[in-house]
């Protein structure tokens, strides 16, 4: 069995075109380092005084210094570095975000005086008000967490298709390249061909994923503690985390969670999405002949929902649903935190991401299953 | 050992590749003859365990093959007819990745390896790609693989393809002295890589198996319908049209033909003993049926 999968992994890692994409990829990375250069400023010793709580006097200050700037007739990104204005920004969002606390409490209550007791509605709009009164009131602290920011950010960005792209590009041709070089004949003849080879090749293409994601995390991590000399804010709440300028992603998340926890789980979810994509190519190309056709359909099924919701921001009851259940989405898995979203399980109301990960789970087992069944079932041509 | 092949059928679409085969295999060497698409790949693809029989049964010392399973496999040599290989392994990585799908440990394969690539010839360029191999030694690596687990069963389907005249007596010395011991069948388009070896020879028509005998015995019975004389253009053109002709020798006064008739087709001609060409012919011609 070792050295059956010792084998595999050569097979997959010794490929040319895997050599290329990621390279090609290291250069989309660089690029967008480049074209966010400006984000990559450690401002920890600006921002420290403000890690208190916020008074009526800063926001009023805040408010003037954007008043002289549009009193001038000039974009306050002109005067200020991103940093400093990031500062004025996240002071701001203090007060902001304490006032949309707030509201949306009492607009989840008068919503939830609408419906029946008892009804599915009603309980999952319960869940959503326990959830945000467990989350608690927002601080009026400045939070400085740029650079586990930026590491979301790229994870954002580039991570769906860094990982979509090696995956295709790497386990497409697991088995459809065995038969289309007509070497099947001779793994189907052969002692452990059948069953014990199945096992190599799916281990292989999990420790290949695993191996990919894992570089492409420490490359992140490693990248932004470099640019910004430090990884400070992995202590701070996740609702606060922003770049300078830039949205607060999650501060409608209905978990009170710190950076730090929630990094740790992003990396998990996405691995496990990760894998659960590469187990589902594996099985496309089990039926397959060609790698390039394999390579297009499980292409198509990462990219299209991908490009519909995060490209073209497409919004119809059905593709909602389609990219909801997507795997770009669990790959990227920062919409699956981002809001409160709850599904009816027999009248109850789950939390989306555990519905996700139960639905990928049974999904992927049985696809891991599927290859199995069909390859030691197979006859050559 | 012994390899029963009962009523077994194949049919692809409405068209039976192979049509209630039966044959009784035991140690020696087996040699499927037949024209092109007569089914012999698709009778080696069932003993190989790669393709399913539509009905009918395949069975090691009374155990169907397929429920013996890895069991079968274990003892199988297997060369397809268009064996695949990894472009980018060398020779050897290629044995060793062979070897441990068979299930050979590391240092048994090893050794196990060394030996083939020596059998076949091969061990000067073990270390080179296989995308740098020729025609013919790229067979041979395909017989190389088949050997590995030193099998009890081979299959192989038109073995000598692309090998050299050399290359050629090298493996029928190979099949020879291996054949004691084990169940050997091949399938081939030229009689003369299995004159010598073969216990039976197994000729195959349109699915159907003609006959499994000895090669002798198979020369007995076209012995007095084959016919040699020496004619003209002109009588040449007559006799292709009536008869079906053996082997054909034009020289200086005339050509020498071989014709396969059951009475005198020409006068002068004359009864020759037949060989496995007459052979061949006699059993494989639409319009001299048997
Ligand atoms: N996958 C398939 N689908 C449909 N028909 C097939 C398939 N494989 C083989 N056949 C048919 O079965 C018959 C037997 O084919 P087979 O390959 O066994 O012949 P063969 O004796 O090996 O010929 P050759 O000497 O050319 O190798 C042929 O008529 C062929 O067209
Ligand atoms: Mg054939």
């Amino acid at each position: 069995m070792r050295q059956l999968l010792k084998y595999e992994l050569i097979k997959l890692f010794w490929r040319k075109s895997v050599l290329i994409v990621f390279l090609l990829l290291m250069c989309v990375y660089g690029w967008i380092l480049f074209y966010n250069q400006e984000q990559y400023v450690d401002a920890s010793k600006i921002y420290h005084p403000y890690a208190r709580s916020m008074t009526e006097a800063d926001y009023k200050k805040v408010e003037s210094i954007s008043r002289k700037a549009m009193e001038k007739e000039e974009s306050m990104s002109d005067r200020l570095p991103l940093h400093e204005l990031g500062l004025l920004y996240d002071i701001a969002h203090v007060q902001h975000r304490k006032e949309h606390y707030a509201a949306s409490l009492e607009q989840i209550r008068e919503e939830l005086s609408t419906y029946a007791q008892n009804t599915f509605e009603y309980k999952k709009i319960a869940l959503a008000e326990q959830l945000l009164i467990d989350k608690g009131v927002p601080s009026d602290e400045v939070y400085y967490n740029k650079p586990w920011a930026n590491i979301m950010y790229m994870h954002d960005q580039l991570g769906v298709l860094f990982m979509g792209a090696m995956i295709l590009i790497g386990i497409a041709p697991l088995y459809s390249s065995e038969y289309s070089s007509r070497v099947d004949s001779l793994l189907l003849s052969s002692r452990h061909g059948r069953r014990k080879l199945v096992s190599a090749k799916c281990y292989a293409a999990i420790i290949y994923t695993l191996a990919f994601s894992s570089v492409f995390a420490l490359l992140t991590l490693s990248v932004h503690a470099f640019l910004f000399g430090n990884l400070d804010g992995s202590q701070t709440p996740l609702y606060s985390l922003a770049r300078y300028v830039d949205t607060f992603d999650f501060q409608h998340a209905p978990f009170s969670l710190t950076v730090g926890q929630y990094y740790l789980i992003q990396l998990t979810i996405h691995a496990l999405g990760c894998i659960a994509f590469a187990m589902a190519v594996m099985f496309i190309s089990s039926i397959s002949y060609s790698s390039f056709i394999t390579f297009m359909i499980s292409g198509s099924i990462v990219a299209i929902p991908y490009l519909l919701l995060d490209v073209r921001n497409v919004r119809h009851p059905i593709t909602e649903w389609l990219v909801t259940y997507s795997y770009s989405q669990f790959i990227r898995v920062s919409n699956m935190f981002s809001s409160f979203k709850a599904v009816n399980v027999g009248g109850e109301p789950v939390l989306y991401p555990f519905v996700a990960l139960c639905v990928v789970t049974i999904v992927t087992l049985a696809l891991i299953w599927g290859t199995r069944a069909i390859f030691s079932r197979r006859q050559s041509c | 050992m012994e390899l029963t092949i009962q009523n077994i059928c194949k049919r692809y679409n409405d068209k039976w590749a192979i049509h209630q085969v039966t044959a009784e295999l035991d140690y020696g060497v087996y040699g499927l003859l037949g024209p092109n698409g007569a089914g012999k790949t698709t009778l080696l693809r069932m003993l190989a365990d790669v393709l399913q029989p539509t009905s009918g049964s395949i069975q090691l010392n009374g155990q169907p093959i397929g429920a013996m399973g890895e069991s079968y496999r274990d003892l199988l040599g297997y060369l397809p007819q268009h064996c695949g290989f990894y472009r980018q392994f060398t020779g050897r990585a290629f044995l060793m990745y062979i070897a441990s799908l068979k299930g050979l440990d590391k240092k048994t394969a090893a050794l196990k390896v060394g030996e083939m690539l020596e059998l076949v010839g091969l061990r000067d360029v073990a270390k080179q790609k296989i995308e740098s191999y020729s025609g013919g030694m790229r067979q041979r690596l395909g017989i190389a693989q088949a050997l590995l687990n030193d099998p009890k069963v081979i299959v192989m389907d038109e073995p000598t393809v692309g090998l050299d005249p050399q290359e050629r007596i090298r493996f029928r010395n190979i099949l020879s002295e291996m054949s004691s011991n084990r169940i050997v069948i091949l399938s081939t388009h030229i009689v003369s890589d299995i004159e010598y070896v073969a216990k039976d020879l197994l000729l195959i028509k349109e699915g159907r198996l003609l006959k499994q005998e000895r090669l002798v015995s198979l020369l007995e019975n076209v012995r007095g319908v084959v016919w040699k004389a020496s004619v003209d253009e002109e009588q040449f053109a007559v006799l292709k049209k009536k008869y079906r002709i053996g082997n054909v020798l034009r020289e200086a006064e005339g050509i020498e033909v071989r014709i396969l008739a059951q009475e005198q087709p020409i006068v002068g001609a004359e009864l020759v003993s037949p060989s496995v060409e007459d052979l061949y012919s006699y059993y494989f011609n639409e319009e001299f049926a048997v």
